[in-house]
């Protein structure tokens, strides 16, 4: 039976993301709670994951926040770690199927009202899509990123979270090719094996995987990549971005 | 038959694949047959898989001789499913590959998908795609593996509201929007590649009960303005988003940016994304004055 996460409907998060916004995180971490009235469980069959649990969580979470210097301000490197951190540990610890983990209500609780105080100091701007269920949510996008990019054949299986920041978003915000678990991670090579050497040339990283990416998804409408073999995808996707810094740098 | 235009190589229309429909497994456990290219699919929860069945016809000699193929050109009937809302995309049924001598095959397609990797909808394809060719192709013609020669869509939706705009009615005076406003539209001006159905909501003022009577019937002049509002909304936030004409044919139907594709093609046809942005840019009061003429807002 899929284990069922508590829920906070769109009204709720919007409200709460919004009072967000003012509070500090001494105030968020004081709000912070495994329960809220208005949250619910969905109403499908499934075994609600047991508040126990929730409160295991947040701990799990806290001790890694603390680790990286919570609650003082967090430094560029340190919030780069907690994309690590927190997305490796929560898909290893929540063991939540697909169809609840693309539920933006099941996040918005985790960021309205269980770790609130996570999401202000990761995201300084405290916009409320950090906080609410969505594709720019704080632990939303990180526990994705950890599901799609995994690699089990590797030393470390989430080394392909590391990638910039402006990477991933390339990769991750495009439903229709992030679908495709496997060419996402085949673009995620690409972008980690992309050697820049300054002297030689003035063009940006995000410029080639910005092109490149187009340069897939153009392709995307008449090819079914899914038939491709790793081989066969390697070389596609390495050739879109050979073409793209041939482009870029004539 | 005639040739599709959607793809850059000669393409063969969805006639191809015969005229069986596609039938599903309700939740009663009963065989439906499907109509069109839409359905929904009522009850269902992430507890039940999702059983289709489909019978397929295809003319192997006329599909090769039509596209051109040559005899070494590998195809094969390809069924995938892709849920925008898990984000998983997986082939549920592959064929072998279709032999060029054989005039008729003939396959009994079934497949099963997991419920746990589903939710709120689904596109289930039927695609013919080439896996492998050695010879050299004309330009027009399919070469590379991968590539689809036939595609025919199904939409299947699971639970919500149908086909309609995915809409909530609200108290906004509980509620972080104004409450002398009567509807509000959520959505993200830069995920254009993200899906109507599952990521925009329009919110309607359940504290204001005249304005929801008149709304609720579609034929209402309230309606049409709302909805007219809407599209507006849509389509001024995706062209103030730099990506959207760089991008536009590479938009899905169902995702905001496709939609908001068809609906400037509604009101600008033949015209390319460049020029509509353009006469967006140079003249904004004309092109609001276009929209208006031509997704309506008020009967006159």
């Amino acid at each position: 039976m899929p284990r069922l996460y508590p829920r906070l409907d769109p009204m709720s998060a919007n409200q709460l993301a919004e009072e967000h916004k003012g509070k500090t995180i001494e105030e968020l971490s004081e709000f912070s709670s495994c329960e809220h009235s208005d949250a619910f469980v969905a109403p499908v069959g499934g075994t609600p994951v047991p508040q126990r649990e929730l409160i295991e969580l947040v701990g799990k979470v806290r001790t890694k926040l603390l680790e990286l210097g919570y609650p003082q301000e967090s430094e560029r490197s340190s919030r780069k770690q907690f994309d690590y951190e927190i997305g490796k540990l929560l898909f290893e610890e929540m063991d939540i199927t697909l169809g609840e983990a693309a539920r933006n209500d099941v996040w918005s609780f985790l960021g309205c009202v269980m770790i609130p105080d996570a999401v202000a100091w990761r995201f300084q701007d405290r916009h409320p899509a950090r906080f609410k269920g969505g594709i720019r949510n704080t632990f939303q996008r990180l526990w994705w990123r950890a599901r799609v990019l995994y690699e089990e054949s590797n030393d470390d299986n989430y080394y392909l979270t590391k990638l910039p920041e402006d990477a991933l978003v390339q990769i991750m915000e495009r439903p229709n090719m992030m679908a495709d678990w496997k060419l996402s991670r085949c673009i995620a090579h690409q972008v980690s094996e992309l050697n820049f050497d300054q002297d030689k040339t003035t063009i940006r990283p995000e410029d080639i995987w910005r092109d490149a990416s187009k340069r897939i998804r153009q392709r995307s409408p008449f090819t079914n990549f899914l038939l491709l073999d790793e081989t066969e995808l390697d070389l596609f996707v390495k050739g879109c971005f050979e073409k793209s810094i041939e482009i870029l740098c004539s | 038959m005639i040739a599709s235009i959607s793809f850059p190589h000669r393409s063969l229309p969805e006639e191809v694949f015969g005229t069986s429909p596609w039938s599903y497994r309700n939740p009663q456990g009963e065989l439906i047959d499907v109509s069109g290219r839409e359905i929904s699919v009522d009850g269902w929860d992430y507890n039940m898989d999702l059983d289709f069945q489909r019978q397929v016809h295809l003319d192997v000699t006329e599909i090769y001789r039509l596209c051109h193929l040559s005899r070494d050109a590998e195809v094969q009937l390809i069924c995938s499913w892709f849920c925008p809302t898990t984000k998983v995309k997986k082939i549920a049924y592959r064929s072998s590959n279709l032999g060029i001598d054989e005039n008729a095959w003939f396959g009994d397609l079934k497949i099963s998908i997991n419920g746990e990797e589903l939710a709120e909808s689904l596109f289930v394809d039927l695609e013919l795609v080439l896996v492998n060719t050695s010879s050299p192709a004309d330009r027009f013609v399919a070469s590379r593996p991968g590539h689809k020669i036939a595609q025919q869509k199904l939409q299947v939706r699971l639970e919500g509201s149908g086909s309609q705009f995915p809409t909530s009615a609200v108290n906004f005076a509980e509620s972080s929007f104004p409450t002398g406003a009567c509807w509000h539209l959520q959505w993200s001006h830069s995920d254009l590649e993200g899906y109507l159905m599952n990521d925009v909501r329009l919110y309607l003022n359940s504290g204001n009960p005249e304005f929801i009577r008149k709304v609720s019937d579609p034929d209402s002049e309230m309606a049409s303005v709302v909805s007219w509002d809407v599209a507006r909304r849509l389509i001024s936030g995706a062209l103030a988003n730099d990506s959207f004409v760089e991008n536009a044919e590479n938009y899905p139907s169902e995702s905001i940016g496709g939609v908001v594709v068809g609906l400037l093609q509604l009101c600008y046809p033949g015209k390319g994304m460049n020029e509509v942005s353009s006469i967006y840019l140079s003249d904004r009061e004309k092109f609001e004055t276009q929209l208006q003429a031509s997704l309506g807002g008020v009967h006159a």
